[in-house]
């Protein structure tokens, strides 16, 4: 703080309608709050988000020359953006602006005790004001933006995302470990739940990524280094065959790395006949009139489902989600195949055709006379292979029979699992991954597609097990992500980080593995090494200054000062009219 | 193989389907809702429609033939009222009755009862007495009920000839 | 006056001809006059049912020729009897084969199914034909301080698409009735049910135990007597509450909604042959109240 500035700290309680004043006492917290040391003025309002509550607060700066505001009302994730600007609009820097939660915080969590309400009320604001009389400008940073995007895998997702980010003008590197593009779909016969190919799916897709200017296309490669914060990454990309490497300047990043069929070895008997093959396999298998066993290349007459393979197991880290899309496949498969065999069998412990055009799938194929019959949940089917036959043995639970048959092909709906170097994409960069083994997204519901790296977006199967149309939905989702980064030019970033005090530094390189979005370096420059933020990678959590010995960290708009003197306007009463600390 | 365990087969199914009430068979997706709103399950508890159909899906063709379950339904049609598919398990049930009866596979009291009217004309000759008379003229009421057996007969002689076995 | 021709079936006049003569009696009093059919056979209902679809629609269709032969509507007092009558109505109507097959049968006589002739249950003629307005204005002793339950039975009521009387799963033209003639219509557990009686023939026991939980689920929730709308639930529901192992101390009286309406319309209780039921019905007319 400048010597000569003293705060002038105005204080205004929100109302929010009857959230808060129905509980707290919102006009005695206004009037307890004249009598703070450095408020010159305080006020309560009905709702201060609203266009009159923002425009007293531009009014009151004005009047009496404020220099620090405190607004208490709502949670700061609801609003603090909103007042910053207000404040901003004022003539005031951002960071000279606290909010203090009364609802969530007082009047929601303690409805029943309106005077308790009101007491904590009023520490919470006495509380604010000492830390807004702490407050600093802090600088409003923000950092060009690249206008290239890297998209990780080209599959049926990342064909999509690359063709909308081209299209909206913005470079994109698409990289692909196979030798062609199209990831599982290009290799499917058919799919569901229209009649296409996989191939006449897909291929349309490579054929417009191939021909457009803006994207450049390296198969056979993998992205081997990543570096650099939002708008400003730098990726290295090697070729596995002839080991060339390419570096590129990035400013977005889209994972779209699929996932792997799982192969269910020690499951039914996979592994013991040419004749028992996944679904996936199934797939693969090249279209032909009639359906050719494996073993021999006789046609088939009958074969039988079982769905769950490898999904759905409490306690089998990987294995307990639902992979969701095999119960509509499978029932496309079946109902396809039944036209040209005798007897179609899928057995089940659910049945899950959930989306647009599967229940139809679904009763389209009990309609041709497929069997569904439903195995006890414990209770799996036994499959034995003697002498090139495949037995199957189980209990219909709903017949309340057991039951046997030996069919030609035995497939197995397998689960749609994370890929197996999915560790290392995750460690390049900087992503988390839930117990399922897919990727974190930000938050569930709200932030599907971004990640707690700012800047790098996952999308399909990756960020969780789906199928090829809820895919591109994704697609075109984090497309329109990146592209909002990239159209603005550059991005603001929190200014509320962390900074080294590089006299205070012991080099003990502490820090560096305390943080969790490794926005922390050794400036080797300098000997010794001083640890060196890179502001537009922190995030502001304290991870750092808790752990530094040295005590040579500080966060920016949480200084110890700043949460010092909240503890003391908390615990020593205030002192009476004089003022001051 | 062993002998005792079924091999599912889609046949009786399909049989079931091209019989007056079991063409939508193959809606039953096995939800369970018929047995539920069952009033004869609620008090029989092996009697489950939901099963039974289930058996006729993996075509367990004799079983369900000779069974006397297909007879326990009281077509009340709840089940059929309820089930969200189309599907009518008493008229199921019916379609059954007509195929096992034609394998000589019929409940004695519905195979006297089916003599008895077809040959009476009606089911209660036996039971209408002088007493039954006098009580309809006390209530003003025609003691003569004048059924005709004619027809019936006819309808026995082309339908049925030799359908009831013994 | 309108006229409608009585299909009897085999039960009502050997079982209970009371519901029989009420019906006429109460159809009359509020202007629809009830014609004989001569020379009907078996509508077919469950048994030959079981056995042939074709036996079966013959020996309906025959009846609904015979009506159609004199111009007239059926009036079908059991709800079996209705059932059988409209599901091969319906049959034969979309069945072009099966009716050619049947009209061949039908033809020796002279008769023929075109599908002109409706078939109506009782509470339809009651709802429909009738109306409620009209009932109302009938009444001329309303009852008092009475709760009743309703059992519509159900090949009165299902399958809906078909026999279209009133709602299958909350039907409500008996409960007005009640209502409309002073009397309080009670809501029980299982309203919809079956009575148990199509399950007699296979197994007494069972039949039995369904028809006591409805009767059982009607005293639970108050009711002081049972008004029925089929000759074939109305006995199985009186014969269940007799019996080894019935406490006759909590018998309540089972009546056909004609029987419950006469009294009410002024009609004379022995036209009506209330003295001829098996169940007390001293509880429902002692509610009576004199005449308005």
């Amino acid at each position: 703080m400048t010597e000569a500035e003293t705060p002038r700290i105005g204080v205004f309680i929100c109302h929010c309608g009857h959230n808060i004043a129905g509980v707290v006492d919102v006009v005695r917290v206004a009037k307890m709050a004249e009598s703070l040391p450095h408020v010159v003025f305080s006020t309560d309002d009905m709702f201060m988000c609203a266009d009159a509550g923002q425009q007293l607060i531009k009014d009151m700066v004005e009047e009496h020359s404020l220099n620090r505001v405190v607004v208490a009302s709502c949670s700061p994730r609801m609003h603090e953006p909103t007042f910053r600007r207000v404040v901003e609009e004022a003539g005031l820097n951002r960071y000279l602006f606290e909010q203090t939660n009364l609802r969530e915080h007082v009047s929601w969590c303690h409805m029943r005790e309106p005077e308790a309400a009101t007491e904590k009320a009023m520490d919470l604001v006495r509380m604010s004001v000492a830390r807004a009389a702490k407050l600093e400008n802090l600088p409003v940073k923000s950092v060009k933006v690249t206008p290239r995007t890297l998209v990780v895998g080209g599959g049926i997702t990342g064909l999509r995302a690359a063709l909308d980010i081209a299209n909206r003008g913005f470079d994109v590197v698409l990289v692909d470990k196979e030798p062609k593009l199209g990831g599982h779909v290009a290799k499917w016969t058919h799919m569901f739940t229209g009649d296409r190919s996989g191939s006449e799916v897909v291929g349309p897709l490579v054929k417009e990524v191939k021909a457009h200017s803006r994207i450049e296309i390296l198969t056979n490669s993998s992205v081997i280094e990543f570096d650099g914060y939002i708008g400003n990454f730098e990726a290295t990309i090697e070729n596995r065959k002839d080991k060339a490497r390419s570096k590129f300047d990035i400013g977005t990043v889209i994972v779209a790395i699929g996932f792997d069929a799982f192969k269910p070895h020690g499951y039914y008997g996979y592994g013991e006949s040419p004749d028992i093959v996944t679904l996936a396999e199934l797939q693969e298998m090249p279209p032909r009139d009639r359906l050719l066993k494996p073993s021999d290349g006789k046609p088939a007459s009958k074969i039988a489902f079982i769905g769950c393979v490898g999904s759905r197991e409490p306690g089998k880290r990987g294995h307990e989600h639902c992979s969701r899309h095999c119960c509509p496949a499978v029932a496309k498969a079946a109902s396809d195949l039944k036209d040209r065999l005798d007897e179609v069998l899928i057995l089940y412990k659910s049945i899950r055709t959930y989306g647009r055009g599967h229940e139809e799938l679904h009763r389209l194929a009990r309609s041709k006379h497929v069997i569904y019959s439903r195995f006890p949940d414990g209770e799996d089917p036994v499959i034995e292979v003697v002498d090139g036959k495949v037995k199957m043995r189980w209990t219909d639970i709903y017949a309340d029979e057991e039951l046997q048959f030996e069919p030609d092909i035995l497939v197995l709906a397998s689960a749609m699992v994370a890929r197996s170097d999915i560790d290392e994409t995750t460690k390049l960069f900087g992503l988390t991954r839930s117990r399922d083994g897919f990727f974190n997204p930000e938050h569930i519901k709200l932030a599907p597609l971004t990640t707690h790296t700012a800047g790098v977006m996952i999308a399909g199967a990756a960020q969780a097990p789906k199928n090829a149309s809820e895919s591109v939905v994704d697609a075109s989702g984090a497309a329109a992500k990146a592209v909002g980064i990239m159209a603005r030019g550059e991005v603001e970033i929190e200014s509320t980080v962390s900074r080294v005090i590089s006299e205070l530094c012991s080099s003990c390189h502490t820090c560096v593995t305390a943080c969790p979005y490794g926005a922390i370096e050794m400036d080797e420059s300098k000997d010794p090494p001083i640890a060196f933020v890179t502001e537009a990678k922190c995030h502001g959590c304290g991870t750092c200054a808790a752990a530094c010995p040295s005590s040579a960290i500080i966060m920016l708009h949480s200084t110890d000062d700043q949460i010092m003197t909240m503890v003391q306007a908390y615990l020593c009463a205030p002192p009476d009219t004089i003022g001051g600390t | 193989m062993n002998n005792e365990t079924h091999t599912p087969s889609s046949d009786f199914a399909k049989e079931i389907a091209l019989i007056p009430g079991g063409e939508v068979i193959n809606k039953c997706i096995q939800c369970g809702i018929c047995t539920a709103s069952c009033v004869v399950a609620c008090v029989d508890d092996q009697y489950r429609p939901r099963r039974l159909i289930q058996k006729i899906l993996i075509g367990k063709r004799d079983e369900v033939l000779k069974s006397d379950q297909p007879w326990l339904c009281m077509t009340c049609r709840m089940c059929e009222e309820r089930c969200q598919e189309g599907v009518s398990p008493a008229e199921i049930f019916h379609a059954v009755r007509i195929l096992a009866v034609k394998e000589g596979h019929i409940p004695k009291v519905f195979q006297i009862t089916v003599e008895k009217v077809l040959c009476d004309g009606w089911m209660l000759a036996d039971a209408y007495t002088d007493f039954n008379e006098d009580e309809r003229e006390d209530l003003g009421l025609n003691p003569a009920l004048a059924w005709n057996d004619t027809f019936t007969k006819k309808v026995k002689k082309k339908y049925l000839a030799g359908e009831e076995s013994a | 006056m309108k006229e409608i021709m009585l299909y009897r079936g085999c039960t009502t006049p050997v079982r209970l001809p009371a519901y029989e003569a009420a019906t006429i009696a109460v159809l009359g009093k509020l202007g629809v006059k009830v014609v004989e059919m001569d020379d009907a056979n078996c509508c077919g209902a469950q048994y030959v049912e079981s056995v042939s679809r074709m036996a079966f629609a013959a020996m309906s269709g025959r009846i609904l020729a015979l009506a159609e032969k004199e111009s007239q509507d059926i009036l079908a007092l059991c709800g079996a009897c209705s059932g059988s009558l409209k599901i091969n109505k319906h049959f034969l109507d979309n069945d072009e084969k099966a009716r050619k097959e049947v009209n061949e049968l039908l033809s020796e006589e002279g008769l023929k199914y075109t599908g002109k002739t409706r078939v109506r249950h009782l509470l339809q003629v009651l709802n429909e034909d009738i109306g409620f307005e009209a009932i109302e204005k009938a009444i001329k002793k309303p009852y008092k301080g009475l709760k009743l339950a309703a059992h519509y039975g159900c090949h009165v009521t299902r399958p809906y698409e078909i026999v279209q009387v009133d709602d299958p799963e909350n039907p409500t033209i008996i409960d007005r009735l009640i209502e409309i003639a002073g009397a309080e219509a009670v809501d029980y557990v299982g309203k919809t049910r079956c009575c148990g009686g199509p399950l007699l023939a296979m197994d007494e026991s069972l039949a039995t135990h369904i028809g006591q939980d409805k009767i059982r689920d009607a005293i639970a929730a108050g009711a002081q007597g049972m008004v029925t709308a089929c000759v074939f639930c109305d006995i199985q529901l009186t014969q269940v509450q007799f019996g080894e192992d019935t406490d006759s101390s909590k018998m309540i009286p089972v009546i056909p909604i004609v029987q419950f309406l006469g009294p009410a319309l002024g009609i004379k209780e022995d036209v009506l042959g209330i003295e001829l039921n098996k169940t007390s019905p001293d509880i429902i007319l002692s509610a009576l109240q004199e005449a308005k």
